[in-house]
Parts: structure tokens; sequence; C-alpha cells
């Protein structure tokens, strides 16, 4: 018989769907399990939306603080020079510092330190000196700006003149030094 | 066949883009039968309706994932047992061996089988008890291997084997007397 039944089972499977759900309850509490669903899915996209931007801002802010990091260090580890704004300010800078270094030599062959009039001087160029110091932190600051670049020669020529000055207290020196040679 | 195929696949296609309609209509194709294997599984209104609704939810809300749109019955059918198995479990059924010499003595019955009303056999097997109610389910009316049995219930075949058996015999017994209406 139980193989019977087994058989009757296999052709009546269909035929034993005898019962009917309550489909309008069912039906309605499916479209609430959907709609939670639904909602727990949109909630979760805008959390994984929510923590993607933030990471993205975090990722932004990095970058720029490591942006900002790197022009201060460029800047820091590059100055700026009048040559780099424009190449006929670079020239002209150039042909300064010459003369600045061939007045420094000449002023140097004489060294009478102990001169009031030269130590004065001398205080006045590193003053002049601190000046330009400044000046060039000016222009890596501001970049092109005429009254800075104007600045900067302006100190060259003061610094020239100071060193002329110099050059003549000296040669005003060797003159006595030599008068006094003489006369003896 | 091919033509209801089609529809399916139309219909499974709406779904998936969020056709409330659509749904409703796969939702009607399917619930009688999913609600009268959950109903044999658990012999409890309540509880078939429970699992014939989460497992529409569950269903509509994975169907993307679905590769085979022209398996969403047999898939479906896999979802509404899974969920019957996994209440059961909630509920404490064990599919444990059982006492195999009982179980012999109930399938040596070998009385002429009676006319059987499929609405008597469906209660019948109802009220079965759980563990081999289930096995018999999958076994007699899914074509479920006892294989596969064994690997969803996490029994061994043999144990499904035997269940199955004591079921058959149980359900004989039950039906002993009734008359087949065509």
């Amino acid at each position: 018989m139980s193989s019977d039944l087994e058989k009757y089972l296999q052709e009546q499977r269909s035929a034993l769907d005898v019962e009917s759900p309550d489909d309008k309850a069912i039906w309605e509490g499916v479209r609430d399990g959907l709609h939670r669903t639904e909602l727990r899915s949109v909630r979760k996209r805008m959390w994984i939306r929510i923590r993607n931007m933030a990471a993205l801002v975090i990722i932004l802010i990095s970058v720029g603080y490591m942006a900002i990091d790197l022009v201060s260090e460029h800047r820091s580890g590059k100055t700026l020079t009048l040559a780099d704004l424009d190449q006929e300010l670079g020239s002209r800078e150039k042909e300064y510092r010459i003369l600045v270094n061939l007045k420094f030599q000449e002023a140097g062959a004489y060294n009478h330190v102990d001169n009031l009039i030269i130590a004065e001087l001398l205080e006045e160029i590193q003053k002049l000196d601190t000046i330009y110091e400044q000046t060039l932190k000016d222009l890596n600051e501001l970049g092109y700006n005429e009254q800075v670049i104007q600045t900067i020669f302006d100190t060259y020529e003061k610094k020239i003149f100071l060193l002329e000055l110099i050059i003549l207290e000296n040669n005003k020196i060797k003159n006595h030094e030599n008068n006094q040679d003489l006369f003896l | 066949m091919g033509e209801t195929v089609h529809i399916n696949r139309r219909v499974i296609e709406k779904c998936i883009e969020g056709d409330i309609k659509a749904q409703f209509q796969l939702y009607q194709q399917y619930s009688r039968a999913m609600y009268n294997i959950a109903s044999r599984f658990l012999n409890n209104k309540m509880d078939a309706e429970d699992i014939l609704q989460e497992s529409f939810v569950t269903a509509f809300h994975r169907l993307g994932e679905l590769q085979n749109k022209d398996a969403f019955g047999g898939w479906l059918k896999r979802i509404v047992i899974n969920n019957c198995i996994s209440l059961q479990r909630k509920q404490r059924v064990h599919f444990e061996e059982i006492d195999e010499q009982k179980q012999g003595e109930l399938s040596e019955e070998t009385e002429a089988m009676p006319a059987l009303d499929p609405g008597t056999v469906h209660q019948a097997i109802k009220e079965l008890p759980p563990k081999g109610r289930t096995v018999l389910v999958l076994r007699a009316l899914e074509g479920y291997s006892h294989k596969e049995i064994a690997e969803t219930l996490g029994i061994t075949v043999s144990t499904s084997k035997t269940q199955y058996s004591r079921a058959l015999g149980l359900l004989n017994q039950k039906l002993k007397g009734t008359r087949y209406v065509e």
C-alpha cells in the first residue's frame, strides 16, 4: 500500500493544494514588508553615500593640507629672485651685485674698521642688508610689485654709495699715511 | 508552457523594476501553491501565512539576484521550504534518529489502497508528526532525494529514509477506510 500511496501522492500532487490563503491580508503584509525593506535599503544606501562623502571630504582636506605644505616648502626652499620675475630685472640686479662685489673688494683692501666714520658706514650697510632681506621676503610673498622692486634697487644703490664713501675714507686715510711717510 | 515562461520573464523584469502590479500578478500566480506547501510543513494557518508573506518579500527583494528568470517557481519554492524548516528549527523540531523497530511495524501493513479524497490526504499529511511530515513532504511531494533531504535538514540519509518510511506508514494508517472522490 505504501508504494501505491507514494504513487498517488506523486500523481495527485497539484490536487493536494486544497487550501486558499487570505490573499488580501497577505498581500498587504508583503507590500508593507517590501516598503520596510526598501526603506532599509534607502537608509543603507544613504549611509554609504554619507560615509563615502565624509571619506572624500577627509581625503580632500588631507590633500589640501599636503598641497599647502608642499607650496610652503617650495616657497621656503626656493627664494624668489628678480630674475624669476623678469629677465631684464634679473640682469639689472646681476650688474648691481657685480658692482657691489667690486666695491666691497675695493673697500676691503683697506681695512680701517677702527675708524669711526668707516665703522658707522659699515653699520649703515648692515642695516641696508637687513632691509634687503626683508624686501626679498616681501618679494616672495607679494610676487611682482613695483614698490618692492624699487626698494631692492634703492638698497643696492645706497649700498654702493656707502661703499664708495668707505673707499673714499680709506683713500683719505691712505693719503694721510703716505703724507706722514713723506714728512718723515 | 513556453508562453507562460515568456509572460513570467516579462513580469519578473517588471517586478525587479519595482512595478507593484507585476508583483501582485506574480504573487497571485504562486500564492496558493506556496501556501499549501507551507501549510503542509507547519500545520498552522498563521505560521503558513507568515511564511508565505516573508517568502514573497524575500523573493521580490532578491529577484535581481536570480540568474535564470524562468526558474522563478522552483526558486520561490526553495525559499518557502527553507523558511518553513527555519521556523520548525525555531520551534525546536529536531530531525534526530527514530526508533526503527516501531517504524518497521508500521510499514509492514499491506492493506489495499482505498479511494482517496485529495483534501483528506492533505489534512492527513498535516496531522503527521512534524519530523516525519517534513521528510514526507520533501520526498513525496517536492521531489527531493534522500541525500538532498539529509543535507537540508542536517541528518543522515539513513535517518531520512527511516523518517520517510515511518511517516508514509502513519499516513497510510490515517487514510484507512477513506473513500476516493474523482
